[in-house]
């Protein structure tokens, strides 16, 4: 099964989720006042429809590549990328949500300057491969940039070192 | 108050000292996020959005359309030196500019693309500006059941014309519209998609949306594919800038001609710039009487997609204003930063907030000026923000994003909904869906909704209303057109297009 269609199909999900859930939603107490789940069911149906259409439709493409020079560059981008394995690609992304997962995690217990030099190190050190001196003067400057941008210039209180907020 | 009165009203709020460094300050940082590869102006405009709160609402939108139209102009700079294309609606600038800048013409390439700019900038700033009242006061007799039809129909021409497949286009506007459905119902105080989670019983804010489907998803993307530095980068000096007589001679026409068909495109909701450039480009080659010379380096051609380009960034702004519908992904921004402000764009804006939007558009015309005087002798130092490495750029961007947000909802909450909107968008344009109109139905949903309730409230739960009016039965028959025609084409060729999708 292509993209497409694994997509149509948890799209369809999606859509009948939505709509059994706008389904319980109370209706109307007047007889003409529109309920809160109307325009969710609404719009889960034409999801529906759509999912049902793009899994029909999937993989149909109506001409060559060669009269389209944009996608026939973005397919060659895409050639260009595949030639590194999928599994590297994949692993540099779940690395990339980690580290910035780690930074959100820390940012109310470390505040915002300790936590934003500690992501700057890590994230050029390990998502980009810069040695560690390297890493110093962007992240202090990124740190440093966004403290005097918000907290000083646009009086906007950063969290603070072992300040907690909601 | 009414024509020019109007405008020197504009510029009487425009041209304060601080209106004028907001204007600079958009048209510059607008410029460097045109010249960056990667960094287009849709996520340019969504990350320096908070930076707006709690300013004047005059000042605010100076500089988030100085941002906008500055993006425009900074795009071309890269694409004819360095043929990266800093967003999709340069491609046709790359295709020719970089020819010419390999020949040895770059400099007057940029030249002709700042002068076009500046052209197109201001033909489509006077027509905006004895356009969008007109449009204003028509659009004042629309009531709800007009309201709805109209977002039902802009919603499937941006589906149909600004992505590289219909279905994918219009389920990306379903899934943003089902967005802003979530947290709790204005009318009658139900909790919708809410599943007990408190930090959603507001619902979410579309800037959290917007950072995280474009800065957060981009920088996961690029992730994929490590940037290759730029190396080679010539310095110019102005007079190398300056287009000779000749270039003048054979470019004047296209410019004047790429500026009204950019702006005839960017008033259609969907059109965008990408669609104006493509457009211009084979009417200019159409028409050529060398056409050999296109796709070889041809200033002409070069001139007319730069201004095409242009002219719909002022085009854009007649639904915005007028009509509260964006274009596109950049006007969709747009409009919710008038939100966020505040402000409801629409038939009204004019009466109710003339100080608002002629300022607006007088600053326009004083930020295209700037844009011409910052785009000549500072080309060269914009070059240089290409030397940054890519992997400190999105740094940045991260940063910012996260302080963005924070500074918006003083919520960790909202930051993990960014995370989660960054996945979502990286997973969607890996499987080609488009994202701005995912975006566009998340600002325009709650609009929507509250239209088809009213409506349906009109007419005691009947639906035929949206046909019983004239202007909605117009509106409706047009969509039902659009509507069966793509039916048509994806039953008869399948649902793709040979365009690559706008994100302008």
């Amino acid at each position: 099964m292509g993209h497409d269609r694994k997509s149509a199909v948890v799209l369809i999900c999606l859509a009948l989720f939505v709509f059994v859930n706008a389904w319980r939603i109370p209706r109307a107490a007047l007889q003409y006042e529109i309920g809160a789940g109307i325009f969710p069911m609404f719009l889960a149906t034409i999801l529906g429809f759509l999912s049902i259409l793009l899994f029909i439709t999937a993989g149909k493409k109506s001409k060559s590549l060669e009269d389209a020079p944009e996608e026939a560059a973005s397919v060659q981008s895409d050639v260009e990328k595949i030639q590194e394995p999928i599994a590297n690609r994949v692993k540099r992304i779940v690395k990339g949500l980690v580290v910035l997962g780690v930074y959100l995690v820390l940012l109310p217990y470390l505040g915002f300057i300790i936590d934003t030099i500690l992501f700057g190190i890590g994230y050029l050190m390990l998502l980009y491969g810069f040695r560690f001196l390297k890493t110093l003067v962007p992240a202090v400057a990124m740190a440093v940039l966004g403290f005097l941008i918000f907290e000083i210039a646009l009086r906007i209180p950063l969290p603070m070192f072992m300040e907690t907020f909601r | 108050m009414d024509g020019l009165e109007q405008l020197f009203y504009g510029f009487s709020i425009a041209l304060t000292p601080m209106n004028l460094l907001w204007a600079l300050i958009g048209v510059t940082v607008g410029t460097i996020i045109g010249v960056l590869p990667g960094v287009g102006p849709v996520t340019g405009i969504a990350v320096l959005l908070p930076l707006t709160f709690g300013r004047d609402p005059a000042s605010a939108l100076i500089l988030l359309a100085g941002i906008y139209y500055g993006a425009m102009y900074g795009g071309s700079t890269t694409s004819i030196l360095a043929n990266i294309p800093g967003e999709s609606s340069s491609v046709m600038t790359a295709v020719e500019g970089y020819e010419l800048a390999k020949k040895g013409r770059g400099g007057a390439a940029l030249g002709i693309a700042a002068f076009g700019s500046f052209i197109a900038g201001t033909v489509g700033l006077v027509l905006l500006g004895f356009l969008a009242p007109t449009m204003a006061k028509l659009a004042i007799k629309f009531g709800p059941p007009e309201y709805f039809t109209l977002m039902t129909l802009s919603f499937t021409l941006v589906a149909a014309l600004s992505t590289n497949n219909i279905i994918k286009g219009l389920i990306s506007t379903v899934i943003g519209l089902m967005v802003s459905t979530i947290g709790i119902d204005r009318l009658t105080g139900e909790a919708r998609f809410t599943f007990g989670v408190i930090g959603l019983m507001d619902g979410i804010e579309f800037v959290v949306v917007a950072i995280g489907l474009f800065a957060v998803a981009e920088i996961l993307c690029n992730l994929e594919v490590m940037q290759i530095p730029i190396t080679q980068l010539k310095k110019f000096k102005v007079r190398e800038l300056l287009p000779s007589k000749s270039d003048w001679k054979e470019s004047i026409f296209p410019i004047l001609r790429g500026s009204l068909v950019g702006f005839g495109i960017g008033c259609l909701p969907g059109g965008g710039a990408t669609i104006g450039t493509f457009i211009t480009y084979g009417i200019e080659k159409a028409i050529s009487k060398t056409k050999e010379k296109f796709g070889t380096g041809h200033m002409p051609a070069v001139a007319a997609v730069e201004s095409s380009n242009n002219g719909s960034a002022a085009g854009g702004f007649i639904p915005l204003l007028t009509l509260g519908i964006p274009a596109g992904g950049s006007t969709a921004v747009l409009l919710g930063g008038f939100m966020l402000l505040g402000i409801s764009p629409g038939p009204t804006l004019f009466q109710l907030h003339p100080d608002v939007v002629w300022g607006l558009i007088a600053s326009m015309y004083i930020g295209n000026v700037m844009l011409l005087i910052l785009n000549l002798p500072l080309i060269s130092l914009f070059m240089q923000i290409l030397r940054l490495p890519y992997a400190v750029m999105s740094l940045f961007i991260c940063v910012l994003s996260v302080l963005g947000i924070y500074s918006l909802s003083n919520s960790l909450f909202s930051l993990w909904i960014m995370l989660l909107f960054g996945v979502l968008g990286y997973v969607m344009r890996k499987l080609d869906f488009p994202l701005p109109p995912l975006l566009l139905g998340t600002i325009l949903g709650g609009m929507m909704e509250e239209a088809l309730r009213q409506s349906l409230s009109l007419s005691e739960g009947s639906w035929l209303i949206f046909f019983q009016r004239p202007i909605s039965l117009t509106l409706s028959a047009i969509f039902c057109i659009v509507t069966a025609f793509q039916v048509y084409h994806i039953i008869k060729h399948g649902a793709y297009k040979e365009r690559e999708s706008d994100e302008a």
